[in-house]
């Protein structure tokens, strides 16, 4: 033992002391290529994200020169934020998130369940068909429900007319505008969500759905009590998506709804509030103030649902 | 013996006249080289490619090594990317501007001084309608000059008033008239006449046709609170609210007025020159619309009028050859080109004459004849802001939430509130 040990050692000794350097500089080799490989990605986090979101928040508290110029402020962008109608978008920008993720997530996910029963025939199909509206360019997807809406030649009200109904005015009478638009938004965004919970539902054995069945439980019981709760880390995961998202609208309001529509107070969300005050009228540390400000809902909101989640989500 | 020195003045001043645009084409062929140069034209009008092209053209055909690339951006998002690229420093060398923004480039230095483009360009300065070239002075420099410009008139469909039994509007009409036509016109499938949220086709226009102002003439003062201009505010609201012979609010912001005069859903629409080409492309209206001028309110014949501004970068490296571009575009052969296309209403009077030739089955000379009547497009340093409350009081006006005395008290006092900090 003792030979064999001292042998060991012996023979070991220089090859240890060279080894243990070798050991060092082959980590702090290994330490030097993580930081380099992972360069790109901080460079461009930095230089992208959060060195614009530092003068974004320097730019709310000036007023800026149409071009180039400016003058210190102070907070008073943001009191000038205490409008009705500053509060106006910020109500219908969470009425529109509340629909999207409230609405979109639970159909996504029933859908997404009945797309994963392997008895269902055109399987691919339907997936696609469900995937299509993500592809397509959110300025064609606002033209086609625009003529889907119209009023008076809109392909919707002439099937409520064909049925004897009357229809409406979607996208302009202002107490129901947002909804029509948030439908919009949840048929948009549906299939991406889809994906994802399909893969989730994927994930969860099949001898869990074995032993449930063998003690008799059906279908819809399977999927409350065994399906959802399996995935629920990708409904955090997908919920949380969403409604970053969906508190970002622009495009869809903006090609769906213009600014002579009476409607157009009552959908007019923060981001194109932040839109007209600094492209259409030239106030861009006024802007600058509202994105912050959005910027703040937006993280605030997913803190709440990180505490949330606790409670819900299954580990 | 008064004849006589009649006769001398005139003579005199034929003399100096002829004599000024004798001096003139030495002084800018001087400083323009003859390097290869490229200018970048910006413009927002997809249907006045075919016209622009051809001038580029045509200019590349008389001066050789200058190539105009052109670049088109939807109006939409023009003028985003026009102050976006001013504050790049990377301004087309050429582009086109309007009064609503005109005014901010202006003092902030971001054009050049053109001069006295007739002058230059060797023709009158009464060959082009004051008004819309005034609009592209700023404290007395011209930094920029219109290639076109356009009135506004009473478009008309000959089928509808037919079939309805109604005489065909005259230059004499006046509101009275149109509201009476429009009541014997409308029927449950057909609107008498369609009132459009539009500031040039519409509140531009009844508003000094009431007796009132958009704004006072040294662009500090909204002028909507005014009696005449309330009067104004009232025939575009009872059109819709009282006498119902127009579509709503609704229904003009999800199909245009345009559309739905193309179609013959609604009889009589206000529209501009600048409406001719498409209404002239569309088989139905081509047939049966016409045009006169628009009819008459209490304070008589009045008629906005706008034209697109041709302005050079301060910044751009090609300052001489960019004017030259200009003065071709503005002047006979550029009007030439856009007239024989009837692509719009050129703003040299030489070419106006093909433009009304180019589509014969409407009266267009209802659109020079107004020019007598012109009222200047209302505007002044950031005029986008106020812009953005009128289109917010006249939703409330014409969906008749307010009534035209809210409307016009609300707008003033936001106008005057956004032109008391403009510039500051």
């Amino acid at each position: 033992m003792n030979t064999h040990s001292g042998l060991a050692a012996g023979r070991s000794r220089s090859p240890r002391s060279f080894s243990a350097r070798k050991v060092m500089s082959i980590r702090q080799g290994e330490i030097m290529w993580g930081y380099i490989l992972i360069a790109p990605t901080v460079i461009g986090l930095g230089v992208f994200y959060l060195w614009p979101v530092v003068q974004t928040l320097y730019i709310s508290m000036t007023k800026q020169g149409p071009f180039g110029g400016s003058s210190w402020v102070g907070i008073s962008n943001f009191e000038r934020l205490a409008t009705p109608e500053f509060g106006q978008s910020l109500l219908n920008t969470l009425g529109y998130t509340a629909i999207v993720v409230f609405l979109g997530v639970p159909v996504a996910t029933v859908l997404a369940a009945m797309l994963s029963t392997t008895k269902l025939r055109f399987r691919v199909f339907y997936r696609a068909a469900f995937f299509i509206p993500v592809i397509t360019l959110p300025a064609a997807i606002g033209v086609l429900w625009r003529w889907i809406y119209n009023t008076d030649y809109g392909i919707l009200n002439q099937i409520l007319r064909f049925f004897g109904l009357n229809g409406s005015s979607w996208i302009s009478d202002p107490n129901i505008a947002l909804y029509s638009i948030a439908m919009v938004g949840v048929w948009m965004t549906v299939g991406y969500n889809i994906v994802i919970i399909a893969a989730g539902i994927q994930e969860v054995p099949a001898w869990y759905h074995e032993a449930a069945m063998l003690d008799g439980a059906g279908a819809v019981r399977r999927f409350f009590s065994i399906t959802l709760s399996a995935i629920s880390p990708t409904l955090f995961f997908v919920t949380v998506l969403a409604m970053i998202k969906a508190l970002q609208v622009f495009d869809i309001v903006y090609l769906m709804v213009g600014d002579t529509s009476p409607a157009f107070d009552r959908v007019k969300p923060i981001v194109y509030y932040f839109y007209q005050s600094g492209f259409i009228e030239n106030d861009k540390g006024f802007a600058a103030a509202v994105a912050i400000v959005l910027f703040i809902l937006i993280a605030s909101l997913t803190g709440v649902q990180f505490w949330i989640q606790k409670k819900w989500v299954q580990r | 013996m008064r004849k006589i020195a009649k006769f001398t003045a005139l003579a005199i001043a034929a003399v100096v006249l002829t004599s000024c645009a004798a001096s003139q084409p030495s002084t800018p062929t001087a400083t323009l080289s003859s390097d290869p140069v490229t200018l970048r034209y910006a413009y927002w009008g997809p249907n006045q490619t075919a016209a622009m092209q051809k001038i580029a053209d045509a200019f590349h055909a008389k001066y050789p090594n200058v190539t105009v690339n052109l670049e088109l951006t939807p109006f939409k998002q023009y003028f985003t990317k026009l102050q976006n690229s001013a504050q790049g420093e990377d301004l087309a060398d050429v582009f086109w501007i309007n009064a609503t923004n005109f005014q901010l480039y202006a003092a902030n230095g971001q054009l050049a001084d053109q001069g006295d483009v007739p002058r230059a360009v060797g023709v009158s300065a009464s060959d082009y309608p004051p008004a819309a070239v005034d609009l592209y002075r700023y404290n007395g420099t011209q930094y920029a000059f219109p290639k076109d410009f356009d009135t506004v008139g009473l478009w008309y469909n000959r089928a509808l008033f037919d079939k309805a039994g109604v005489a065909y509007p005259t230059k004499d009409w006046t509101w009275n008239d149109v509201i009476a036509a429009a009541q014997h016109l409308t029927t449950p499938d057909v609107y008498g006449i369609g009132v459009k949220l539009d500031p040039q086709a519409w509140i531009y226009n009844v508003v000094p046709q009431g007796g009132g102002t958009v704004i006072s003439a040294d662009q500090k003062k909204s002028g909507y609170g005014s009696g005449g201009s309330l009067k104004g505010l009232e025939y575009m609201s009872d059109l819709v609210n009282k006498y119902k012979v127009s579509p709503s609010l609704a229904q003009t912001t999800e199909t245009d007025t345009r559309q739905m005069f193309g179609s013959g859903k609604v009889a009589m629409i206000y529209d501009g020159s600048y409406a001719a080409v498409e209404l002239h492309k569309n088989e139905y209206t081509r047939a049966n619309a016409d045009v006169v001028q628009l009819p008459a309110g209490p304070a008589g014949d009045k008629t906005v009028i706008h034209g697109v501004g041709q302005a050079i970068s301060a910044k751009s490296k090609n300052i001489e050859w960019a004017k030259k571009y200009v003065q071709f575009l503005v002047g006979p052969e550029g009007a030439r080109i856009q007239g024989e296309t009837g692509t719009t209403l050129p703003s040299y009077k030489a070419g106006q004459e093909l433009w009304l030739k180019a589509m014969p089955q409407f009266h267009l000379q209802a659109f020079l004849d107004e020019v007598v009547d012109a009222y200047p497009y209302p505007t002044s340093k950031n005029a986008p802001v106020w812009q953005a409350y009128e289109t917010e009081e006249m939703r409330r006006l014409l969906t008749g939430a307010a009534t035209p005395a809210d409307v016009g008290a609300e707008l003033a006092k936001k106008m005057d509130s956004a032109l008391a900090t403009e510039g500051k």
